[in-house]
């Protein structure tokens, strides 16, 4: 059988059917999949590292947002939940999520992983064990606290606002060297300054031997007598949308599935796998976001600037109620365009004056309640994911209470108009007015909802009757050989942006899953 | 009617489908409107109902309804088939005069309102008690808007210009590699950096 050589082959250029051997098939480029196969690689182990999006570089990343959506998000930008409700971003490209997000670091809450290990027996990874890997991460990627001079007027609106209202706030850490605050994180950093896995793990992974074939998407996994034995792959042309006719066909001792939340379960169902627990697929979780427009007399530019660097926790913890956290988001052109509702003139007086513009966000931590139990993952007859979200009662009474939030912080930091992303009469300028925020159309359809935090799906449990895979190593608990290794595996949202949590999660797992295919 | 579309359809969704499936012949609505390239996601009927369409969600803009239609088209082809399909049900849903009467609007196709009547059937479906007009609504609106404010002049009509000057990137080929190797790439990499900022380290490229 022939080997890849180590490097980037591009998928679309491929003349002929592949057909490869090696150690450890890795499937998806993103946080957790790089995270992986650098530490397999590093081991000795030879690793091949499957991507369906594109190998896009530094070079091509220009702060257009009409190249990087098409090419660097799933379904070119317009994934939503099934009802169209909640809008997707979620990444598709060499580096995954990562090469497109915010930056936004945490660890883990200790709360989250309290609740883990109390409430679905997620027995193998405790707090201790996680903070050397966390600490490994911090390092490995420059995560440090961003420096006072690199936060935007938008941010500033946020800590201004929170502040007034007695709010703890806390400036964040991001993952970059040399950030110049060119404000493009989302398009893929156009300086090379963000250190995503496009610049840190998959070159070391590469500098380890590994390969890694971009524009290679696994279709399916093959079992054989409850072992994984191969992975095929369907290649694609270089817009990343039509097969080539090429197939790729990776035979592996061990397959990991890192191809993030929504995906991961969806490959593992067009594979039937097997699902004792008969949750693949299930509790999938979205950090749901409800925004508002804050309109200030001065400039905003909320494209400028690193888009998060202050972060609010302060209403996380609400009991019974859902607890949401404030960040902010970046004003680009389209990003804003198609968040503010409404359309012809009356969207167009709005958005004119998108320069004066903060955009606030509170996102919902979702799956601590026992009624909240996210989205359910389908494949379509297309084979292409798909994810159903009912949004419960408990939930729509969360948001309300968040977009209150949103409107008092913006309006104590100074905002002269709030509008609210509610189809129909949506503006707030005053506190007197926030009983109107009750009365607002609050059903799917008549509100501009977000996630750009996938998790769960794949969840992972000690307990087979609950878990996709078991918790200690993320191995799949009825097959030996097959490992889930990203933010699919985590029980309930994170309540912090994820990334740091799946590096951390990443690293201890995949060193175990070294150790143990080491050992044979 | 036995569909298995993308959006979720209630009884009274699913009536409107197989309404719509069986009168578009009978009330053609206007389908002058031609594509200047051919589609790569929607039929020629789809496609003049999403100009009509497009020129009142850009209304007051500097946009070209043809041109917004045209991205659209070309943005659908990222999506899943089955989204591509659903959202050219729709747009033939709205050209649909029984579909318009059934909902509370006049016999007529879209394309064939005038423009202030079209934005009440817009609203009209924005403000639908069903989740599924809401939903293609939303869906289409946003499309419209994305395709327009995502061009460059669009953009720097709003005061949003890129920071950094870069070259042109190689064109995307349907065949061809698109990024030989990282570290050839990074040393090419012609970036200006702004006065004052420090440089960027190598993150370990191979
Ligand atoms: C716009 C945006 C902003 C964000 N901001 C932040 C932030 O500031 N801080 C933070 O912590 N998090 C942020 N996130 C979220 C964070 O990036 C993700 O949580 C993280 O990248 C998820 O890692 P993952 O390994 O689960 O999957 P991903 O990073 O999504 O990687 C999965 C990869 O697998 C590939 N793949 C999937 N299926 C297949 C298949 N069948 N075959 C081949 N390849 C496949 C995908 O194309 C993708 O590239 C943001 C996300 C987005 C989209």
């Amino acid at each position: 059988m022939k080997t890849l050589p180590a490097g980037i082959t591009e998928g679309q250029t491929l003349e002929g059917d592949l057909e490869v051997g090696c150690d450890l098939a890795v499937i998806g480029s993103g946080a957790g999949g790089a995270v992986t196969a650098a530490t397999a690689a590093q081991a000795g182990l030879s690793v091949v590292l499957l991507e369906e999006g594109g190998a896009f570089g530094t070079e091509r990343f220009r702060q257009r947002e009409d190249e990087a959506y098409p090419f660097l998000y799933q379904d070119g930008g317009q994934r939503a939940t099934k009802d169209g409700a909640i809008a997707i971003l979620q990444g598709r490209a060499l580096g995954g999520g990562t090469t497109v997000n915010w930056t936004t670091c945490f660890r883990t809450p200790d709360y989250i992983v309290e609740h883990w290990r109390k409430k679905h027996a997620v027995g193998g990874v405790s707090v201790a064990e996680l903070a050397p890997h966390w600490q490994w991460a911090e390092e490995r990627l420059a995560i440090a606290e961003v420096p006072l001079p690199l936060v935007n007027a938008n941010n500033q609106k946020l800590l201004d606002g929170a502040k007034k209202l007695g709010f703890e706030t806390a400036l964040l850490r991001r993952n970059v060297i040399g950030c110049a605050g060119t404000g493009n994180c989302g398009h893929g950093c156009p300086i090379g300054a963000k250190q995503g896995m496009l610049n840190t793990l998959i070159p070391d992974a590469i500098k380890a031997g590994a390969a890694v074939l971009t524009r290679a998407r696994a279709d399916r996994v093959l079992f054989e007598s409850a072992r994984a034995v191969a992975v095929e792959c369907t290649l694609l042309d270089a817009w990343g949308v039509g097969p080539t006719g090429l197939r790729a066909t990776i035979k592996p001792k061990a397959v990991v599935v890192s191809g993030g939340a929504i995906n991961s379960p969806a490959l593992l169902l067009r594979s039937n796998a097997p699902d004792a627990s008969g949750r693949l697929g299930r509790r999938t979780f979205l950090h749901p976001v409800v925004a508002i427009g804050g309109f200030f007399d001065d400039e905003v530019a909320g494209w400028r600037g690193p888009p998060q660097s202050v972060a609010s926790h302060a209403p996380v913890h609400r009991g019974e109620e859902m607890g949401y956290f404030l960040e902010t988001a970046p004003v680009h052109p389209m990003l804003a365009a198609t968040s503010f509702t409404g359309f012809g003139g009356a969207h167009a007086e709005l958005f004119v004056n998108v320069k004066q513009a903060a955009a606030l966000i509170a996102l919902q931590v979702d799956g601590l309640h026992d009624d909240v139990v996210g989205g359910t993952v389908s494949v379509l007859s297309s084979g292409r994911a798909a994810l159903d979200y009912p949004i419960v009662a408990r939930q729509w009474r969360g948001f309300i209470e968040a977009q209150k939030t949103l409107i008092r912080v913006a309006l104590a930091a100074g905002a002269r108009t709030v509008a609210t992303l509610h189809e129909g009469p949506n503006r707030f300028s005053s506190e007197a007015d926030l009983p109107r925020v009750d009365a607002l159309p609050w059903r799917t359809g008549s509100v501009v909802l977000f996630s750009a935090h996938q998790m769960g799906g794949c969840m992972m449990s000690d307990d087979p009757k609950q878990g996709v895979v078991r918790s200690s190593d993320l191995r799949h608990h009825q097959i030996d050989n097959l490992f889930v290794v990203d933010g699919s595996v985590f029980p309930t949202a994170t309540g912090v942006n994820p990334q740091l949590s799946i590096y951390g999660l990443a690293h201890l797992a995949a060193t175990r899953i070294v150790d143990g295919l080491s050992k044979g | 009617m036995k569909r298995r579309g993308f959006l979720k359809l209630g009884i009274v969704g699913g009536a409107l489908l197989a309404v719509a499936g069986t009168t578009l012949a009978v009330l053609p609505g206007d389908r002058s409107v031609r594509p200047r390239v051919p589609l790569a996601s929607l039929s020629e009927a789809q496609f003049a109902v999403l100009v009509a369409l497009a020129a009142r969600v850009v209304a007051r803009t500097t946009a070209d309804p043809l041109s917004v239609a045209h991205a659209v088209d070309t943005a659908l082809r990222f999506a899943p088939p089955e989204v591509q399909k659903d959202l050219g049900l729709a747009l033939g849903l709205l050209d649909n005069a029984l579909v318009s009467l059934l909902t509370g609007g006049r016999p007529t196709p879209f394309t064939m309102l005038k423009e202030q009547q079209q934005d009440e059937a817009l609203r009209r479906w924005g403000d639908s008690r069903l989740a599924l007009l809401r939903s293609a609504y939303q869906g289409l609106r946003k499309l419209c808007l994305a395709a327009h404010y995502a061009t460059p002049p669009a953009a720097a009509a709003l005061g949003y210009t890129p920071s950094i000057a870069k070259p042109e990137p190689p064109a995307i080929t349907a065949r061809g590699p698109l990024v030989v190797d990282l570290a050839a790439l990074r040393a090419r990499d012609a970036v200006e950096m702004p006065p004052g900022s420090p440089a960027p380290v190598d993150g370990g490229t191979p």
